[in-house]
């Protein structure tokens, strides 16, 4: 080992203190800009490939970026509610597909989205085990919730009780997870899938219970009986879970084109297809109160202020990167006077006159080959443990 | 009387020659002339003298620490004057054994690194075992191998003062220069020092020079030099 080495690695190895305080400040001020700048320009890829491969999201008027986010996110924020006539009604052109989706629901603080297998199919998602769910009562879990909630095919989990003072909606619905989602490094590893029948169940809109015709119900649950129709009390409890044994005693109590749904996804075969909607529904008012959001404009209008924050961030990482260098800086003109009989020995000795230069040369040298080392390790760590890191964002 | 053999494995005399010097130390406040100074290859002299007249400016000289304004200093057989600072540099890194009283010891090295330090300084900077063995068995000839591993701070000023000759010696130099080597110790330790290198430095045949003003060790030297008849160490005033 050269002898200026070995003298300032023994310097350094003495005073492990210092030496790894500084080495810590200068990681730091290096890490936080190659943090940022990895974690926007992931959430940026992620933004733009989750826009492009979902153009349009069909919703109530509001903010349209709100929709955005709600038809690639499945933030349900205030989103009015559509009907599934309006969406059978898109759907049924030619030029496009509409995919329904009912952000309504939640499970374990989780996303719970009802939708229809064609969701899954313009995705590309498949199931890693087990299958889509087909029927009410199932649900395919995202690949990072099921590893979250160590669940796997078989395992029941219940709905996040959407309002405790609404009796005419079930307090929590026991689902059957019926499988686990490739991982696709989106929001869809986060969220749990499951049918718009089960959204309907959940929004008490459709129930299965007991025969009430039958004479097998305790009579003294009945408050009122006709021709048409059998009125119950409260304390006769539908079915909380949805089974094979069960499922054909479920039915709607109301109009299926008044059922309600979030938002729909539209994918146009054409950009031609794409221009008609838009027109149709926001300028010619078509489809009534609703409104087509263009993903891909909304969210570059969301990627010009996450650029902004992070320009604001490099500024502030800069001026910390500076001021960390000031204080080495200082504290290494500090230890060069402390080192001043050190370096007349070694001048005295016959060492060359540039080893001064040279012994802070390699000492700065040191300290910034660990601290780039560290960042570069923590900064390798975090992608490595959890490569959906972006997505937290 | 054996010479030692340099650094670079070549025969070297040890011999030191002065003649005609003039060297100035500081900005113009200290003048040292030498008419003529001569040392006999493993000759062991003794610089004695009042301060002030100029005994370290002429190890200085000698060690190529100052440049001479005028005159020849030969050491070892090399004309110093014909050298640059880079030379000289290398020249007192690789051919002299240096102990000085304030040469400090290098605080965050260990005892077998400090005596190996001209090793690892000199071009290349490397050291092998061989030189490891060397130091270990000059060591343990000066009574200090024991505290090879030691820091600096955990030594007594006697103790150091041995690493610091050991370090002079460990590369075999032609020629040693000490500066009052036991000006910091009491009388027993730097009895003890004195002896450890005059005896080492007669066992390895090296010349040495040594600015002492102890009295009582004179009598291990071959020759005692008395600065205040040799030499003429001027002091000049700052002019206003």
């Amino acid at each position: 080992m050269n002898g200026l080495v070995y003298l300032t690695w023994n310097y350094l190895r003495r005073r492990p203190g210092p030496s790894a305080l500084l080495a810590a400040c200068l990681g730091i001020a290096l890490l936080l800009p190659a943090v940022t700048h990895v974690l926007t320009s992931g959430f940026e890829d992620a933004l733009r490939e989750r826009s492009d491969a979902t153009p349009l999201v069909l919703g109530a008027a509001g903010p349209p970026l709100d929709l955005t986010l709600a038809g690639l996110y499945f933030s349900r924020d205030g989103l009015e509610p559509l009907t599934t006539g309006l969406a059978r009604r898109i759907g049924a052109r030619e030029d496009l597909l509409a995919v329904p989706l009912d952000l309504e629901f939640t499970t374990r603080g989780r996303a719970l989205v009802g939708t229809v297998p064609e969701y899954f199919e313009e995705r590309g998602i498949v199931a890693r085990t087990g299958h889509l769910p087909f029927v009410a009562g199932e649900v395919v879990l995202g690949a990072a919730l099921a590893r979250e909630l160590e669940l796997g095919v078989d395992d029941h989990l219940f709905s996040d009780p959407p309002d405790h003072l609404d009796l005419s909606r079930p307090s929590a619905l026991k689902l059957r997870v019926c499988g686990v989602l490739h991982p696709t490094r989106s929001a869809d590893d986060r969220a749990a899938f499951v049918t718009l029948e089960t959204c309907w169940v959940l929004h008490g809109l459709a129930h299965g219970h007991d025969d009430v015709t039958t004479g097998t119900v305790d009579p003294s649950l009945i408050l009122g009986q006709s021709d048409e129709e059998v009125r119950m009390s409260n304390a006769f409890i539908p079915y909380n879970e949805i089974t094979p044994q069960n499922r054909a005693t479920f039915h709607l109590h109301t109009d299926p084109d008044v059922l309600p749904l979030s938002c729909v996804l539209v994918f146009p075969r054409t950009a031609k297809a794409a221009t008609l909607l838009k027109a149709e529904t926001n300028i010619e008012r078509m489809y009534g109160p609703v409104q087509v959001a263009d993903t891909r404009a909304e969210l570059d209008e969301l990627l010009d202020l996450v650029l902004g924050l992070r320009r604001l961030l490099d500024g502030v990482a800069l001026v910390l990167l500076g001021a960390t260098a000031a204080l080495g800086a200082l504290v290494l003109g500090l230890s060069m006077k402390l080192r001043t009989a050190e370096l007349r020995t070694l001048d005295r000795l016959g060492s060359s006159a540039r080893t001064v230069a040279l012994l802070q040369g390699l000492q700065i040298a040191f300290i910034a080959a660990v601290a780039l080392a560290c960042a570069g390790l923590v900064l390798g760590a975090l992608l490595v443990l959890d490569p959906d890191l972006t997505l937290l964002l | 009387m054996t010479n030692s053999s340099s650094p670079t494995g070549s025969r070297t005399s040890g011999a030191i020659a002065v003649r005609d010097l003039r060297c100035d130390y500081g900005p113009n406040t200290f003048r040292l002339e030498v008419d003529g100074f001569e040392v006999a290859a493993g000759e062991r002299v003794a610089l004695v003298g009042p301060s002030g007249c100029g005994k370290s400016t002429l190890v200085q000289a000698l060690a190529g620490i100052l440049a001479p304004r005028r005159g020849v200093v030969s050491v070892d057989g090399v004309e110093l004057g014909a050298l640059d600072e880079r030379g000289r540099r290398r020249f007192r890194l690789t051919r002299l054994g240096l102990v000085f009283q304030d040469l400090e010891l290098i605080d965050y090295l260990d005892g077998l690194d400090n005596v190996l330090l001209s090793r690892r300084l000199a071009p290349g900077g490397r050291v092998s075992n061989a030189d490891r063995a060397r130091a270990r068995d000059l060591a343990g000839r000066l009574g200090i191998e024991h505290l090879l591993g030691r820091l600096p701070a955990e030594l007594s000023g006697g103790e150091r003062q041995r690493l610091a000759v050991c370090r002079a010696l460990a590369t075999e130099p032609s020629v040693c220069l000490a500066d009052e080597p036991t000006g910091a110790l009491d009388r027993v330790n730097a009895d003890a020092v004195v002896d450890l290198l005059v005896d080492e430095v007669a066992r390895l045949g090296t010349t040495l020079v040594m600015v002492t003003h102890d009295e009582r060790v004179l009598d291990r030297f071959d020759r005692v030099v008395d600065g205040a008849a040799a030499f003429r160490g001027i002091t000049e005033e700052p002019v206003r």
